[in-house]
C-alpha cells in the first residue's frame, strides 16, 4: 500500500521527481496525516471532556452535591486546588462565599459588588484568567487566577474563582476557556434548581406546579 | 482477535465517563468499572485483567492498598496498572510506581495521553 508507483500518490503527483524527493514528500504528507488525526483526536477528547462536565453539573438537584460536582469539574477537569464560589445577595449588593475547597475559611468575607476583581466581574460578567508565570500557580482570595462570573437566565448571579492549581499543572489549556464558558453558563442554573429543589415541598408537587404552568 | 480487558478504578464518575470514552479509541479492548479499591478487589477476585487503570484518592480502599494488594496476588502480581491521580508530587508518583504501578498520569490528563500510555502497556495500536 502506498509504495512507489502506487497511484493515489499522497505527496500530489510527484512521480516523476527523484526517489528521495519522493520520500521525503511521502514522509512531510504522513507527517501532516499525523499531525491531523492528532488533533482531531485531542478536539474529540475535548467535546467529550465539555459533555461530561456539563452532565456532571446538572446530575444533582441536591445543593451539596451539585457543589460537590463543581468541585469535581474544577479539580479533576481543570486541576484547580483551590476555589471559591460565591452567590450574589441582591439585595444587599454582596457576595457571599458559598463553598471553597483549599482556602482558610477566615479568609474568606462578603464581597461588595463592584469592588475588587471579585466584585467587578460580577458586575462586568465577562471571565477573566490571569495568565501563568510557572508552577507553582498560585493567587490569593483577592486577586485569583480565574474569575467566572455565573449566569443564569440572563443574569449574573454569582461568581466562580480558582485560587491555585494543582503543582503539576503548567499552564492554561484550551479546554481550561472552554470548561470556564460551561461553568459560566450552567453552574448557576444547575445550583438554582438545586436551591428551589430544596424548598419544594416535594418532586410531585412542583411537577403538579409543572403542569399547571404549562398547561393553564 | 481475543478481546482484552481493562478495569478503571475511579470513584468519580465523571472520570470513569471520560476514560470509558477514552479507551473505546482502542480496539478490541472491554472495559470494566469499579469505584474504589474493595470493588476493584471483587472485580478481579478470580478474574485476570489485561491492565488496569486506578486512581490515588478514592474512599473506602485507595489506589496504593490496591496495587500492594495486586502486587501480593499471584494472578495480578504482572498485570500492567496505570495511575491517573490528581497526586503530582513526585514523592507520590515514586510511591506509586515503588509498589508496582507501571505508569503515573496526573490529572487533569488527556485522553491522547491515556490511549498512548495503555496502548504501549498493552503492546496493541
Amino acid at each position: 500500500m502506498g509504495g512507489e508507483g502506487a497511484s493515489g500518490d499522497p505527496a500530489g503527483g510527484a512521480d516523476d521527481a527523484p526517489a528521495p524527493a519522493r520520500v521525503a514528500a511521502l514522509e512531510a504528507a504522513l507527517r501532516d496525516e499525523r499531525a491531523q488525526n492528532a488533533a482531531l483526536e485531542r478536539e474529540v477528547g475535548d467535546l467529550a471532556t465539555l459533555h461530561a462536565a456539563g452532565s456532571r453539573l446538572h446530575a444533582s438537584l441536591s445543593p451539596p452535591r451539585v457543589l460537590d460536582h463543581v468541585r469535581e469539574v474544577l479539580a479533576q477537569l481543570v486541576g484547580a486546588e483551590a476555589y471559591v464560589v460565591y452567590v450574589v445577595d441582591a439585595a444587599q449588593q454582596l457576595l457571599h462565599p458559598i463553598a471553597s475547597d483549599g482556602v482558610p475559611e477566615a479568609g474568606l468575607a462578603p464581597v461588595a459588588v463592584g469592588e475588587g476583581v471579585v466584585g467587578a466581574a460580577f458586575v462586568a460578567g465577562v471571565p477573566s484568567v490571569e495568565p501563568l508565570g510557572g508552577p507553582p500557580s498560585r493567587g490569593s482570595v483577592d486577586a485569583p487566577l480565574a474569575v467566572v462570573p455565573l449566569r443564569a437566565d440572563g443574569q449574573v448571579v454569582g461568581v466562580l474563582t480558582v485560587v491555585a492549581l494543582l503543582p503539576q499543572k503548567r499552564g492554561w489549556a484550551e479546554i481550561d476557556d472552554a470548561l470556564f464558558r460551561l461553568l459560566a453558563a450552567q453552574a448557576g442554573p444547575a445550583l438554582l434548581a438545586a436551591a428551589l429543589h430544596a424548598r419544594a415541598p416535594g418532586p410531585a408537587a412542583a411537577l403538579a406546579a409543572l403542569r399547571e404552568q404549562l398547561c393553564a | 482477535m481475543t478481546p482484552q480487558h481493562c478495569l478503571i478504578v475511579e470513584d468519580s464518575p465523571m472520570m470513569r465517563q471520560l476514560l470509558v470514552f477514552a479507551l473505546a479509541r482502542i480496539k478490541g479492548l472491554e472495559v470494566s468499572e469499579a469505584d474504589d479499591g474493595v470493588h476493584a478487589l471483587r472485580a478481579l477476585a478470580g478474574r485476570r485483567f489485561d491492565l488496569v487503570i486506578t486512581d490515588i484518592n478514592m474512599p473506602i480502599m485507595d489506589g496504593l492498598k490496591l496495587i500492594r494488594r495486586m502486587r501480593a496476588d499471584p494472578l495480578h502480581k504482572d498485570v500492567p496498572i496505570v495511575v491517573v491521580t490528581t497526586e503530582g508530587a513526585s514523592e507520590d508518583r515514586q510511591r506509586a510506581l515503588a509498589l508496582g504501578a507501571n505508569a503515573y498520569l496526573t490529572k487533569p490528563v488527556q485522553a491522547p495521553e491515556v490511549v498512548a500510555t495503555v496502548r504501549a502497556l498493552l503492546g496493541v495500536r
